[in-house]
């Protein structure tokens, strides 16, 4: 199977980590935070597309809400699928960051 | 800012931007998010930080969004493509026909289109091709040499003027003891290189042609003569003249007007024949003109023939035939290659081919598109069930509308590839048909191309728009039920296209058979001479002083039944000579000939005698019978004309081809001077006779040049277009019907299929085998009756136009329409009846057996 692109993961996990509350708006606010610079609404959304199309990601509707112009926020949890993806990507880095030590990548 | 009820408003142009570029999916949402944080800041930092935010955000958006939305079409697209590879896979025979049938009309149309292009881009290196004038003048556009530059010096916007001194037949050079034939050596003012685009590979064109006895050669003609040799500077020996080689240009294209082996310089042909360039009388000279940038024609032209006319009407050298003929006008160059009168020995182009052609090219694409159409329709009983089960699950009508023509554009994709392999296959094959190379580089040139990537991707929407709002018309309950869908309409359609293939392949049919007709015609048609079994050969100079000798020489071989000489070269070629009778005057035909010609050629005398040897002396004329009764005469013989004493009268036979009438001619009387050698040879051991003739010439004079043409042949070759027309039908219409058929092919099997279970019913109900392929059949020959009914009138018409090109021609004979008819109806009865037979011989046990 293919492996999930470095966006793809960063978003999935910032789903898994928002638990109840990920929705587009906080979804891009988790991941600036995480990694450090803006990312576009855009940048958020094509990949959570594609993950959504990959049925990692399920859509749950919320309430319709003023400020979005009587859209509702739509809420994303990760599938089943979407868990074992993750977990097997956890897998493929740890077992690559092993053989990689510190001292190579001047950090200690 | 705030509307009226004191509402931020989103900033509407930065808002559609985003509605178009962002896939439907994730639209609202994004949207949703675009406004939640957009009116949080306008209520936080006021509207106008928002807006820039709302601003950046929607840039810095748009590569992601666009990047997504074009993922996801494409990824649509590469399903779209797996479903067609799947039905392929299942319908293998049916897409194979399919495809076949679209990439052969497109082989043909691809063909077509670059005959024609070719045609019409003649001439296209010329950089002054809009503004190089020729005089015409009526006369074979010859002007007198003088006229060039009278003109210059009266016109002050005449740039530079070119004069060609055209002539026939081929010059001998030699070079180190080696003789070449160079066609087409033509003198040429020097200007020719300032005025005409032709490219110089070696040497200065400027100066090229400047002096007496230099010659430019073509690229080819060079190294045909030097080989690897620099040929700058060498000598060349023509007709007892030394001319020294001064540039070497390229090989003129095939598709330009004035073609040419080599050029002379043009003070050579003053000092070979002093006078003839300052001649007022002689219509030797075609003469071109040069034009500024800014020049307006009409007036130009109504300057130039009015000053032309006050010039040459008053000069009594001219004959008054002459007078009366010649008919002053400026043609443009660009428009000589399509024009009938142009004169000189110029190649040109068919205005008139070129449509027919274009017409067929457009014929045949379209029945190649009807066929696809017809065929795509005809799977609907397979793709049925396919079309319910995906609205079953959900699909729109749209989606599958969009997923039936991405279909067929693919299917026109592969069509154009096979096409375009084929096209380079077949290449050399085509150009050996029309007899010429055609410039590939007009269709394989990066804007053709792409055209070519557009027409395909056209002609699939073409195509695929019928069938694709047809089969997703379908209604899932009942295609899931097993109710076939008998869409009448749709029936009708596809009859409707048939019947147009048919009429169009009929058309075609009638077309070849009639052009084939004619031609036969042609050459069976008594000529009024045998022009079979005589070869006519050129004499040298010196040969031709031993002209007595050399008949003497050639009557004594067994096999040579008699020998004539006389100035005939072929058939085609004229001159004419104003005669005066009885105080009227016309223009004759005149053969120079001695007194065996008229039974070496096989003529017949219906009334006096032939020339007797010795005694008629230059003074004794043979008539026709049409300038016989074109002068009116009552008893010819005796008479005199223009000084001379008709001695017999020779029954018309045709000189020249059979597009025109057999005009007055007449012999006169010639012994020594005639270039042409007539020989009648018997039929047996003729390689044997010819190889005596040429030991019998190289005997009299070593080293003569022998090169010898059959008469028949040179007749033939008058009708060069025609045999390449008739040719092209042929091979038109045989690539018209096969399309036709392999859709006929397809229809039946699609039909036979669809009635499976009636054949069923009927066999298990008693019906024999005979009565079930009557079935099938039967409305098949319905359409090819009626698709006749269609096509004779087209053919009528159009092939009596045709037709008219000729003096003498068959008529249109109705059995031509019916033999074409019947033809198109047994082929078409032959594809669907080895269908048909193979559905009326299957058990009724296998169809039925699910009812």
């Amino acid at each position: 199977m293919h492996l999930l692109s470095r966006a793809e993961e960063i978003i999935l996990m910032a789903i898994v980590n928002l638990k109840d509350n990920a929705y587009g708006i906080a979804i891009r606010q988790y991941v600036s935070k995480a990694t450090g610079f803006k990312w576009s609404i855009g940048a958020v959304y094509a990949p959570l597309h594609r993950l959504e199309e990959k049925r990692y990601v399920a859509a749950v509707k919320g309430k319709p809400i003023k400020e979005r112009g009587g859209r509702s926020r739509i809420y994303y949890q990760v599938t089943q699928e979407g868990r074992e993806a993750l977990l097997k990507l956890k897998h493929v880095n740890e077992n690559l960051w092993k053989k990689v030590r510190a001292v190579e990548l001047k950090e200690v | 800012m705030k509307n009226r009820e004191g509402q931020v408003k989103l900033p509407r142009i930065a808002n559609w931007i985003l509605r178009r570029t962002i896939s439907k999916k994730v639209r609202d949402e994004a949207l949703g998010d675009f406004d939640e944080i957009y009116f949080g800041m306008a209520e936080e930092n006021g509207p106008l930080q928002a807006k820039f935010w709302y601003w950046g955000q929607v840039l810095e958006s748009l590569p992601s969004f666009l990047y997504d939305s074009v993922y996801w079409r494409l990824s649509m697209l590469k399903n779209y493509l797996k479903i067609t590879l799947r039905s392929i896979q299942k319908n293998k025979i049916h897409y194979f026909i399919n495809i076949t049938g679209l990439s052969i009309g497109l082989v043909v149309f691809i063909f077509i289109t670059s005959y024609v292009l070719n045609e019409v881009n003649h001439d296209g290196f010329h950089e002054n091709k809009n503004r190089i004038y020729q005089i015409g003048t009526g006369w074979h556009n010859g002007t007198p040499g003088p006229m060039a530059e009278l003109l210059k010096s009266q016109f002050p916007e005449i740039l530079s003027t070119v004069r060609f001194r055209f002539n026939y037949g081929e010059k001998n050079f030699k070079y180190q003891g080696k003789n070449y034939k160079i066609e087409r050596a033509y003198f040429v003012d020097p200007a020719v290189f300032g005025v005409f685009s032709f490219p110089v590979l070696q040497g200065n064109p400027e100066t090229a042609l400047g002096s007496p006895f230099s010659i430019v050669l073509t690229k080819s003609e060079a190294e045909k003569i030097f080989g690897n040799q620099d040929p700058i500077g060498k000598v060349l020996h023509v007709e007892g003249q030394d001319l020294e080689v001064k540039a070497v240009i390229d090989d003129v294209p095939q598709n330009s007007t004035i073609q040419f082996r080599a050029l002379i310089s043009f003070q050579t042909l003053d000092r070979i024949s002093p006078g003839l360039i300052n001649n007022v009388n002689s219509m030797l000279f075609q003469t071109y003109l040069l034009f500024p940038e800014n020049h307006d024609p009409a007036e130009i032209e109504l300057k130039l023939s009015q000053f032309l006319y006050s010039q040459y009407d008053g000069y009594d050298q001219w004959s008054q035939s002459l007078r009366d003929r010649v008919k002053f006008s400026l043609r443009v160059f660009e428009s000589l290659y399509f024009d009938r009168d142009r004169g000189g020995s110029m190649i040109h182009g068919n205005i008139q081919n070129v449509y027919i052609f274009s017409a067929v090219a457009l014929f045949v694409l379209c029945i190649a598109v009807i066929n696809f159409i017809n065929l795509s329709t005809a799977t609907a009983s397979v793709r049925a069930k396919e079309v319910g089960m995906r609205k079953v699950l959900g699909s729109s009508r749209a989606q599958l509308l969009k997923q039936f023509l991405s279909e067929s554009v693919f299917l026109v994709f592969g069509g154009t590839l096979l096409a375009c392999i084929l096209v380079n296959l077949l290449r050399s094959r085509f150009f050996e048909l029309i007899g010429k190379r055609i410039e590939f580089a007009y269709i394989f040139n990066p804007a053709v191309l792409f055209l070519f990537v557009v027409c395909a991707v056209f002609i699939g929407l073409i195509s695929g728009i019928y069938p694709a709002l047809y089969l997703s018309s379908f209604q899932a309950a009942n295609v899931l039920h097993g109710r076939s869908q008998k869409g009448s309409k749709g029936g009708l359609f596809r009859k409707a296209l048939i019947i147009v293939q048919f009429t169009v392949s009929i058309v075609l049919i009638a077309g070849t058979l009639m052009v084939g007709r004619q031609m036969n015609y042609i050459r069976n048609r008594d000529l009024g001479f045998d022009k079979n079994q005589v070869l006519w050969f050129d004499m040298s100079d010196s040969l031709r002083k031993k002209t007595e000798v050399l008949k003497t020489k050639l009557r004594e071989h067994p096999n040579i039944q008699s020998v004539a000489t006389s100035n005939y070269t072929k058939p085609g070629v004229r001159s004419m000579w104003g005669q005066t009778w009885n105080e009227k005057k016309m223009d004759i035909d005149v053969f120079l000939a001695d007194p065996d010609y008229i039974e070496t050629m096989g003529l017949e005398i219906v009334e006096g005698r032939n020339f007797l040897k010795g005694s008629d002396r230059n003074r004794a004329y043979i008539l026709n019978e049409s300038a016989v009764q074109e002068f009116g005469m009552d008893s010819p013989v005796g008479q005199t004309v223009s000084r001379n004493t008709i001695v017999g009268v020779v029954k018309d036979f045709h000189f020249r081809s059979l597009h025109h009438e057999i005009g007055p001619l007449l012999l006169a009387y010639q012994m020594d001077a005639n270039p042409i050698v007539n020989v009648r040879l018997s039929t047996q051991n003729v390689g044997q006779v010819i190889a005596f003739i040429r030991e019998t010439c190289n005997e009299l004079v070593p080293g003569s040049p022998f090169e010898y043409h059959f008469f028949d042949e040179s007749f033939e070759a008058l009708y060069q277009r025609e045999l390449k027309f008739e040719k092209l039908f042929f091979f038109f219409s045989a690539f018209a019907i096969s399309i036709a058929c392999l859709g006929l092919f397809g229809l039946a099997s699609f039909m036979a299929e669809q009635r499976t279970k009636e054949i069923g019913i009927r066999k298990v109900l008693g019906a024999s085998v005979g009565s079930v392929v009557m079935l099938l059949t039967r409305e098949f020959t319905k359409w090819v009756v009626l698709a006749n009914v269609i096509a004779w009138p087209i053919a009528y018409f159009a092939m009596t136009r045709w037709l008219q090109n000729f003096a003498y021609r068959i008529s249109t004979e109705f059995w031509v329409f019916v033999v074409s008819g019947l033809i198109a109806l047994v082929i078409a009865l032959l594809t669907v009846g080895a269908k048909a037979i193979k559905a009326a011989v299957s058990n009724p046990a296998d169809s039925l057996r699910y009812e």
